[in-house]
């Protein structure tokens, strides 16, 4: 599963690839990486299709992006916590007007206390947990989507991986293990 | 690292591994009923009038627009809301459309107080002083709730013998929708009845992150909601008193309470957001009078984080001023151009500011039309040199910032759907000769395109000078990355 997720659009865009096949391999990945920072699947849909626009203009212009999938998953990063943050904003006027939706309606099966654990991380380890188990990424491709050193996502990844396992992990859990 | 930690690490993997795969394969299986969905459901009839079907064009990029060019068109229509999110889709239409506009409902009183909403378009008031490299940057008629339907307006009370009198406030919300928006009762919660009504009563997060009960029910023109960090008995006894004004008689209220403010449920923030997703999604409806955003930034930093102060006035009565109390939990009652005013302080930030918070103050001129000046990523001492430094400018100023620095007003609205996403705009730019700006809906995860998309005229607009100016341009040579 590792390496059929990391073959997932990081690499270069080969020169034959179109922008459309680029987009349809990537766009539900990106959706996915959008909501394990988000939670909420119409904001993580709209912030992948942002996303995919703005890899649409850099790629037309000429830009010579070396990894459209890297780039784009850069955006996703760098736009979800804006969204977030106005999403908070707008959650407290929820608060009063509107009830809140089920996420576990959109996704039955998936594992919400894992990733709201997730979502609770400060955001640089969130968004490297996230391509870590979402994509199982090496620690260079995370580097580059972040924009950081290596280094610094050895550490994101360790203190992400500490803070949850303190979260989800009992206690009574490291005597099985 | 002992082998205690090595072993929870062991097991935080293998759990987020596996957490990883179910969401790939709950977001595929979504994938897969919203296309089952979207094929099932036929694409709305087109209005009289409308054009010829427009063959969307091949997907390579050299046929799609200019990409110097940022269309800042609405996003196309999704597919069909699904009524699981329907109610929240219709809750965030008001609260958002709420907090751009400001509610210009006009709500007869008999007890001789003054309308909630106060005021005509008045002249604007532009900034004397900004920072040093900040300039116009963008201007636009904030939109008008009321115009598409919708408005909110809340009165808050308190008691202000306490130390702190909005520690502990009974808000009530008169949320004025139709049937469809409201999308029906809300799931969850305790059936209550309030004044003969049936209502819903639940815990929620309140206004600063605490807890609060608030109990809603169904008014013949939209919703009543009352609210406070009280008991469940004491909301539903303020509830049993409220009214659509909206009001709540003191009878139903704790000792000593009193009203504090009231006006549109409006969130300055969200108006002078830089998002640009946000200000596209928002500006449709916009109608001169219900007042004006001006934002000032460095004008090289567009497209980019950037500091920038904005400066907002709309139709709103004086009372509406304290209202910023409800958006921030550091506030603070101070004095701007003489006039009792409202600094909030925060770092959740609605715009990509870096980490410097936002800084806002609001006051209410002569005339009662609430002002706002809110500075991101900006000290606070220059958001309020900026406020103090505001004169008036006159209806032809304030239109040649609109005209020059206009932030999207879509002329056409056109819809297609082919599969699960919207593109932008697939016809020549403006300017160039081609027809109207069109938009058009693709599959990204299904079969390539083969339908069409009818272009749809939304009537003239408003104010066509806005119109042909709708797009920015992007500087790729300030780019060094995504953002």
């Amino acid at each position: 599963v590792g390496s059929e997720r990391a073959d997932r659009g990081a690499g270069p865009a080969g020169p034959d690839t179109t922008f459309d096949a680029f987009a349809r391999e990537q766009r539900q990945a990106l959706v996915a990486f959008a909501w394990t920072l988000t939670g909420d699947v119409g904001v993580a849909e709209d912030v992948a299709q942002d996303a995919l626009r703005a890899t649409w203009q850099a790629w037309d212009r000429g830009d010579g992006i070396r990894h459209p999938g890297a780039w784009a998953r850069q955006i996703v990063a760098n736009r979800a916590i804006d969204r977030m943050r106005r999403a908070g904003r707008e959650r407290r006027a929820l608060g009063l007007v509107g009830a809140r939706p089920d996420p576990t309606v959109d996704l039955p099966t998936t594992d919400h206390e894992f990733w709201d654990a997730v979502r609770a991380l400060p955001a640089r380890q969130a968004q490297a947990i996230a391509l870590h188990y979402l994509e199982d990424r090496p620690v260079a491709e995370i580097a580059e989507i972040l924009g950081c050193a290596p280094a610094t996502v050895k550490v994101h990844l360790h203190r992400g991986r500490r803070a949850l396992a303190d979260a989800l992990v009992p206690a009574t859990e490291e005597g099985r293990r | 690292m002992s082998t205690t930690d090595n072993a929870r690490l062991d097991a935080i993997d293998r759990r987020g591994r596996a957490a990883g795969s179910t969401l790939l394969d709950d977001l595929a299986a979504r994938a897969a009923r919203t296309l089952a969905a979207d094929d099932a459901s036929p694409v709305p009839a087109d209005p009289p009038g409308s054009t010829e079907p427009v063959p969307i064009p091949a997907t390579e990029p050299r046929d799609l627009p200019d990409p110097t060019v940022i269309h800042l068109d609405r996003p196309a229509v999704r597919g069909r809301a699904r009524p699981a999110r329907r109610r929240l889709l219709a809750a965030a239409a008001v609260a958002v459309l709420a907090a751009v506009g400001g509610a210009v409902t006009v709500v007869t009183r008999d007890d001789g107080r003054p309308p909630l909403t106060s005021g005509g378009p008045a002249d604007h008031l532009l900034p004397s002083w900004v920072p040093e490299g900040f300039e116009p940057v963008s201007a636009f008629d904030i939109p008008d709730p009321a115009a598409a339907g919708y408005s909110v307006d809340i009165a808050v009370y308190g008691d202000p013998d306490s130390d702190d009198a909005w520690s502990a406030t009974v808000s009530v919300v008169h949320l004025v929708a139709d049937e469809e928006l409201l999308g029906g009762r809300p799931s969850g919660g305790e059936r209550v009845t309030v004044a003969g009504h049936d209502a819903t009563l639940r815990e929620s997060e309140g206004f600063g992150g605490g807890r609060q009960w608030e109990v809603e029910w169904q008014v013949e023109d939209g919703l009543l909601i009352v609210a406070g960090p009280l008991t469940p008995d004491e909301v539903l006894a303020a509830a049993e008193t409220a009214t659509t004004e909206p009001a709540i008689d003191m009878s139903g209220l704790p000792g000593g309470y009193e009203e504090l403010a009231r006006g549109p449920y409006t969130d300055s923030l969200l108006f002078t957001s830089l998002f640009e997703g946000f200000v596209q999604d928002t500006t449709d409806g916009a109608a001169e009078g219900s007042g004006v955003a001006v934002t000032y930034a460095d004008p090289a930093d567009r497209g980019q984080v950037r500091p920038a102060v904005v400066v907002a006035r709309r139709p709103g009565p004086p009372s509406a001023v304290d209202l910023l109390r409800l958006w921030f939990t550091d506030t603070q009652a101070s004095t701007v151009r003489g006039r009792h005013a409202m600094i909030g302080r925060g770092d959740e930030l609605p715009g990509s500011a870096g980490e410097a918070g936002v800084v806002a103050v609001q006051w209410a001129e002569p005339e009662g039309q609430p002002v706002s000046v809110v500075g991101f990523g900006v000290a606070e001492d220059a958001v309020l040199r900026v406020a103090e430094g505001l004169r008036p400018a006159g209806p032809e100023e304030v239109a040649g910032l609109r005209d020059e620095h206009a932030l999207l007003r879509p002329a056409s609205s056109t819809r297609c759907r082919t599969g699960t996403s919207s593109w932008p705009p697939a016809t020549p730019r403006p300017g160039s000769g081609g027809s109207s700006p069109t938009r058009g809906r693709r599959r990204t995860s299904g079969p390539s395109p083969s339908s069409t998309c009818r272009a749809r005229s939304a009537g003239p607009p408003a104010r066509p000078a806005t119109v042909s100016s709708r797009r920015w341009t992007c500087r790729p040579t300030s780019r060094t990355g995504p953002s």
